[in-house]
């Protein structure tokens, strides 16, 4: 005869946190899942002596958010600091009450908002920043490596004669490794310098793990604007927003992505026209020649970083969910809620692709046709 | 080489070249694989778009720094240049003064145009700020168009991100300083020549540079020690130390601890209609969608 043990004995919880089993009791908890997630950590403010210096993140938001390169940078400053010194971030951007950042989460102490507008020339924002770094005098300044921010950051390190590591790669025992591609007669090799000599990091991507385990004060400070000042003998002719059709999807905001559910063509792509996004396809719709091989989304076709993503009539494979793993908003529409793409997306809508689609396109046109139209 | 008889038409375009408005720098591409020295297809570009903006009869400055072989250079002559300069440093001079000597030799120079960065050492991308600085002139980024206009001023168009442009428009005489964009190289309407004959025919010139006694140039950055290392293709991400219990870890390993992704909302009840005004309602909130309401 086996003795077999019940697994799902009761058990109770402990002050400490743990779960005990009475042999013989029948009060207490039987869910096995309940009493893990019991044991989930709870994330205590990394700050807990008075802070007398600090490290400092320059950053631009994006569409009231940050992405994903932002977030490592901050990360590896939260993970840099010593226990007294506190991470200030100093974002410009040019509608404040926009952003919405769950800051202390994100490992910031202090969120500095730098009011900026189109008008605000690079180098008078590098300036105001400059008098920022001043002011707060930190230890470390990261930057991301991209964009507007490695153009911010050149500035600043160029006008403030700052010891600079671009593109760096990893930072590990005290030292930023970057990538140096060889001069002639040298082969290529990695360079190493001490972080203790360097002002200024500009850091490429993967350079920290976004997972804290604790948080940041997440304090929020307006700055005042920088004053603005012409630059003399140049004028701004404006800027012109780029048609989401001809953007290469790794590079699009939003995309509309089509799935096996997709049979009408044409309405999907008129609907994509609408909403002003760029088209993609999972790898079936690819296969059956509705869509070309270079829409095709996933693993073996492209991997996308947008804002935005609509999956309509698409499952979710998991090849399609790699390909789509960086997009931060993904909203799902199949006629199967229990499909894996529902495990992904923030909003499913269990509905015929083709019905929804329609009535999607009625409600942009009637949009579009009132006056007060954005664009 | 010597045997090819310069055309008058030749000699001109040479003597417009010295006083041309427009500079190019250049520089050495590292092959990552084979590890020789090639052309840059930024740097290329960017001669591309020098020409293209000064249209045929003239031609932009090129001028490099540093060692280049005789062999990248002729491929950057090969574009339809006719002269290249390149300035070197004296064989013992200290390798910061490299940057000064940049500086003297294009102070008289109207419009600089480098690549975004360079595809040797480090790759920093600070040398175009770092002139700008030094020279006292404003620096454009991402330069994707140049396009002359009347009077002598030029129209200088940004490549933002996801396919956004943003243009300027420089007054006659104005200096300045353009970084072009990495996308510059896949424009397509960019056509890049490739002669032989200009290629031979095109003379790299290497003026007598007198470089400046280092006091009079502004306060250089702290010098940084860096230590060369062999590559490991292994990059370790800082990451926090883990401060979650065993009993969690454990959880997580059998499985018996809370998916990590649930899911979100899903709506199952209504019209189509109902549902696709939520599903808008939604994108607005997240402002995907820019129509007003």
């Amino acid at each position: 005869m086996t003795l077999r043990i019940n697994p799902r004995r009761p058990a109770v919880i402990t002050k400490q946190g743990l779960r005990r089993i009475v042999l013989g009791s029948t009060e207490g908890e039987r869910d096995l899942r309940q009493s893990a997630s019991s044991h989930a950590s709870v994330r205590r403010p990394r700050l807990a002596q008075p802070v007398t210096a600090c490290l400092l993140v320059l950053t631009h938001p994006e569409h009231g958010g940050i992405d994903e390169h932002a977030r490592e940078t901050i990360a590896a400053a939260a993970l840099l600091a010593r226990a007294d010194e506190a991470v200030v971030v100093v974002m410009p951007c040019t509608n404040p009450e926009e952003l919405q950042l769950d800051a202390a989460s994100l490992g910031i102490d202090r969120l500095e908002l730098l009011p900026t507008s189109d008008a605000l020339t690079p180098d008078a924002l590098a300036q105001a920043v400059a008098q920022r770094w001043h002011a707060l005098l930190p230890r470390l300044t990261l930057i991301p490596d991209r964009g507007d921010d490695a153009d911010l950051g050149r500035r600043l390190a160029v006008s403030q004669q700052m010891a600079v590591a671009t593109s760096v790669v990893e930072i590990a025992e005290g030292r930023a490794r970057v990538r140096d591609q060889g001069v002639v007669g040298r082969p290529a090799a990695d360079a190493t310098a001490r972080l203790d000599e360097l002002d200024l990091l500009m850091v490429a991507r993967q350079v920290a793990r976004t997972e804290l385990p604790f948080l940041g004060l997440g304090q929020r400070q307006l700055l005042q604007a920088p004053v603005l000042r012409s630059m003399a003998g140049v004028r701004d002719l404006g800027r012109m927003a780029g048609k989401a059709q001809q953007v290469a999807l790794e590079e699009a905001d939003f995309i509309l992505a089509a799935g096996n559910g997709v049979t009408d063509v044409p309405l999907f792509q008129e609907l994509a026209q609408a909403l002003g996004a760029a088209v993609g396809a999972s790898r079936v719709a690819v296969d059956d020649g509705r869509f070309p091989r270079s829409q095709q989304i996933g693993a073996t076709g492209r991997t996308v970083q947008a804002r935005g993503y609509l999956a309509m009539g698409i499952s979710g494979a998991v090849q399609h969910l790699q390909g789509i793993r960086e997009c931060r908003h993904v909203i799902a529409v199949n006629t199967d809620p229990a499909a894996p793409i529902a495990q992904r997306s923030e909003l499913t809508v269990a509905e015929d692709a083709q019905s929804l689609m329609r009535a999607l396109l009625s409600l942009v046109r009637d949009n579009s046709n009132s006056p007060e139209m954005a664009r | 080489m010597s045997d090819l008889k310069q055309s008058p038409l030749k000699q001109s375009a040479i003597k417009q070249s010295a006083a041309s408005p427009l500079a190019v720098l250049v520089s050495v591409r590292i092959d990552p694989t084979s590890g020789r020295a090639t052309r840059s297809r930024a740097d290329a570009a960017a001669v591309a778009l020098a020409q293209k903006a000064m249209g045929d009869g003239a031609e932009p400055w090129l001028c490099t720094a540093g060692s280049m072989p005789d062999a990248v250079a002729r491929d950057y002559l090969a574009q339809g240049l006719s002269q290249l300069t390149r300035l070197r440093l004296a064989g013992d001079a200290n390798p910061d003064q490299l940057l000064p000597m940049l500086a003297k030799a294009c102070r008289d120079k109207g419009l600089l145009l480098t690549g975004p960065r360079a595809e040797s050492g480090t790759s920093s991308g600070l040398l175009p700020y770092a002139l700008a600085h030094v020279l006292q002139r404003l620096l454009i980024d991402e330069v994707i168009d140049l396009t002359p206009e009347d009077h002598g001023g030029w129209r200088v168009t940004q490549a933002l991100p996801r396919g956004a442009r943003r243009a300027w428009r420089l007054d006659a005489g104005v200096p300045a300083v353009l970084v072009t964009s990495a996308r510059l190289q896949q424009r397509e309407d960019l056509p890049q020549k490739y002669s032989w004959v200009a290629a031979q025919a095109g003379r790299i010139v290497e003026p007598l540079m007198t470089v400046a006694a280092p006091q009079t140039q502004p306060a250089a950055a702290p010098a940084v020690a860096w230590t060369l290392e062999t590559t490991r293709k292994q990059r370790r991400p800082l990451a926090a130390v883990s401060a979650e219990s065993g009993a969690a870890r454990m959880a997580r390993a059998t499985g018996s601890a809370e998916p990590a992704a649930r899911g979100g909302m899903v709506i199952r009840e209504g019209s189509a209609m109902d549902k696709a005004q939520l599903l808008l309602d939604h994108l607005r909130k997240l402002s995907l969608v820019q129509t007003a309401n």
